[in-house]
């Protein structure tokens, strides 16, 4: 068994329930690809009939799972985040609108980050069950399949990630009105909110970046504005699929071949110069992780000591000199 | 003298933070001030509060975040993009470590949108430093102990992502991840999570074995020490040390490691205790409702 399935945590209490889902496909048939390639395969009318079938069934096999935990985790950061940044704005409904972009845009980018592998996994085999009985050799069939799959993938997950995206937004007003019913409760005096700023945490916060009471400055509200220009949240918003259809099969084809560590060994030019500054953060979070072992694990012999206050360096060199593990 | 120079410094020092801060939330401006935040990080005192706390920074970097989910699979991440990212994952490293805003950073739940970077499996540069930076981050979390933060880490399921690591990850990614899981273990939900099934025991001993086997072809001491420390921990749950009397690596148990551990006292007296742990009885003991055995059978 993969390791991943033996550490499933038990599901948390949803927010909502998942039978409210609402079929999330209309007409997918209208905008499933059907690759010209099954033509010349005579595979053409075979896979024309089953493939809206198969999406539909492979969409439902794991939409609930992922729009569930995306919502969830989405909601949460808005809340926390939101509530926070407009701890001081008396117009409610910049509140929600800042709410609704955040986590529309989140729950949108997890789901569809998160749904691309096990959606690519549910598409293949909802093909292979629906044409099992189908006389053709099996390689070839194989073939078509995963033509097919790669095809109909960004349409799967675009999809789900509109089911997530819907999901959400009708989920985060509630947990913003009960925070706020209680914060219009202390309107009276001002429009601090005394849970969020009594901890004195603010008194640190330089003028500039404090929230101000009223309303935010342009470049503030823009913050959040940006979660609407987000790569897939302009993909899924224009007329999708036509879209991502036409361009599809190329990252699709890569994706065959190039997933699994093809790329190994491989040098990016100019890669080790343009990265001077990551590669010394980085090679700072080994040794922190390695220095907080040696301090608090151990009694620290002075060699060890030593070895740790080598290791940025030694890494570094490392770094280049390995170009390393990629075998 | 200093007394004069000192707080004038620390001044300035911060007020060119907080400029950079302030520069975060523009587009425009954003990427130089990821590059020197996360440059000046160490110097800047209480630079994770004013992260927290400023307006819009965290949404800012949760964007860079996501902004780079597309390119993840097929993998297409750029230098620079990952380059980029790792510079906010930094930053969020700041607000991960410091107990102001800690519990703040896990209640908001930003760790899992870091976990796609570790789901990843292109063994190129700019995805290795993507995996590498985002582990600091969880490696930040882990490092005061504290059983709330364990708890979050293992209902996220960050264990099979640390375990994906170990076995496919660089030296160093694969020294931060066993890192996080002997931090985990040492906390007593950590180890009876692990210990709980026989399955995630023998999943968690399976990668350790194969790493241990990859070391005598590529020793590393760091890692070893690490690795040893896991299963020093894991002997303490008696099921565990039952299982570990039949699965532990035979290289342990010999001279495969000695000139590795030759500057390492502290490691060698782990492995010392570990195989008087294991070693007690080499013959399976078996008991009814006893070991691992046991439950895999049913």
């Amino acid at each position: 068994p993969s390791a991943q399935g033996l550490f499933q945590a038990t599901p948390s209490q949803s927010p909502f329930s998942v039978s409210q889902l609402s079929t999330p496909i209309p007409n997918i048939g209208t905008h499933v690809i059907i690759n010209q390639k099954l033509s010349t395969l005579g595979l053409h009318l075979h896979f024309q009939r089953v493939v809206p079938i198969a999406m539909d069934r492979a969409i439902n096999e794991i939409v609930s799972g992922i729009v569930q935990r995306s919502v969830s985790i989405a909601t949460q950061t808005t809340k926390e985040l939101v509530l926070k940044d407009y701890a001081m704005e008396s117009d409610e409904t910049r509140i929600y609108n800042a709410a609704h972009l955040m986590v529309a845009s989140l729950a949108g980018s997890l789901a569809h980050v998160t749904c691309k592998e096990p959606l690519r996994g549910s598409i293949s085999s909802q093909l292979r069950s629906t044409l099992q009985g189908l006389n053709v050799a099996s390689d070839l069939l194989e073939q078509a399949v995963q033509l097919v799959t790669n095809d109909n993938l960004d349409l799967g997950c675009a999809v789900i990630e509109q089911a997530a995206t819907d999901k959400a937004i009708q989920t985060i007003d509630g947990e913003i009105a009960q925070q706020l019913t209680l914060r219009r409760k202390h309107r009276d005096s001002s429009f601090f909110d005394p849970n969020m700023y009594g901890q004195g945490s603010m008194g640190i916060l330089p003028e500039a970046l404090r929230p101000k009471p009223g309303h935010l400055s342009l470049s503030q509200q823009r913050v959040y504005e940006d979660f609407v220009r987000l790569p897939w949240q302009n993909q899924s918003s224009q007329s999708t699929h036509a879209v991502s259809g036409g361009s599809s099969s190329v990252p699709g084809e890569s994706g065959l071949t190039g997933t699994f560590g093809s790329t190994a060994g491989q040098v990016i030019p100019g890669y080790s110069s343009s990265l001077g500054i990551g590669n010394s953060g980085l090679v700072d979070v080994g040794s922190e992780a390695i220095e907080s072992t040696s301090t608090t694990l151990l009694s620290a012999s002075p060699i060890q000591v030593g070895a740790v206050a080598n290791l940025a360096q030694q890494s570094t060199e490392n770094d280049t000199l390995n170009a390393a593990f990629s075998s | 003298p200093t007394a004069a120079g000192g707080p004038a410094n620390k001044d300035r020092k911060m007020a060119s933070a907080e400029h950079l801060v302030l520069d975060l939330s523009n587009p425009d401006l954003r990427e130089n001030a990821l590059l020197e935040l996360s440059k000046k990080r160490e110097l800047f005192q209480d630079l994770a509060p004013l992260l927290w706390n400023s307006f819009g920074t965290i949404a800012a970097l949760l964007q860079e975040i996501v902004s780079i989910y597309p390119v993840l699979s097929p993998p297409n991440l750029t230098p620079a993009q990952s380059n980029r990212v790792c510079n906010a994952l930094a930053l969020l490293q700041c607000v991960a470590s410091h107990p102001d805003t800690r519990m703040l950073f896990l209640n908001a739940h930003i760790p899992l949108y870091l976990y796609p970077f570790l789901n990843t499996t292109s063994k190129s540069r700019p995805f290795e430093y993507l995996r590498l930076t985002s582990l600091g981050v969880i490696g930040a979390l882990v490092k005061v102990d504290d059983t709330e933060v364990i708890s979050f880490l293992l209902s996220t399921e960050i264990i099979p992502l640390c375990l994906r690591t170990m076995e496919m990850g660089s030296e160093l990614s694969k020294t931060v991840a066993t890192f996080i899981v002997q931090k985990i273990l040492l906390d007593d939900v950590g180890l009876d999570y692990i210990c709980t099934t026989a399955e995630r025991f023998f999943a968690v001993g399976r990668v350790l074995g194969n790493m241990v086997a990859a070391l005598a072809e590529q020793p590393s001491s760091r890692l070893l020490k690490h690795i040893i420390r896991c299963y020093l921990r894991l002997s303490d749950n008696p099921r565990a040390c039952d299982a570990l009397r039949s699965c532990l690596p035979d290289m342990l148990r010999d001279a495969t490691f000695s000139s590795c551990l030759r500057e390492d006292p502290t490691t060698r007296r782990w492995l010392q205790q570990l195989l008087h742990m294991v070693g007690a009885s080499r013959v399976p003991t078996i008991q009814a409702g006893g070991g691992f055995d046991h439950m895999l059978v049913n």
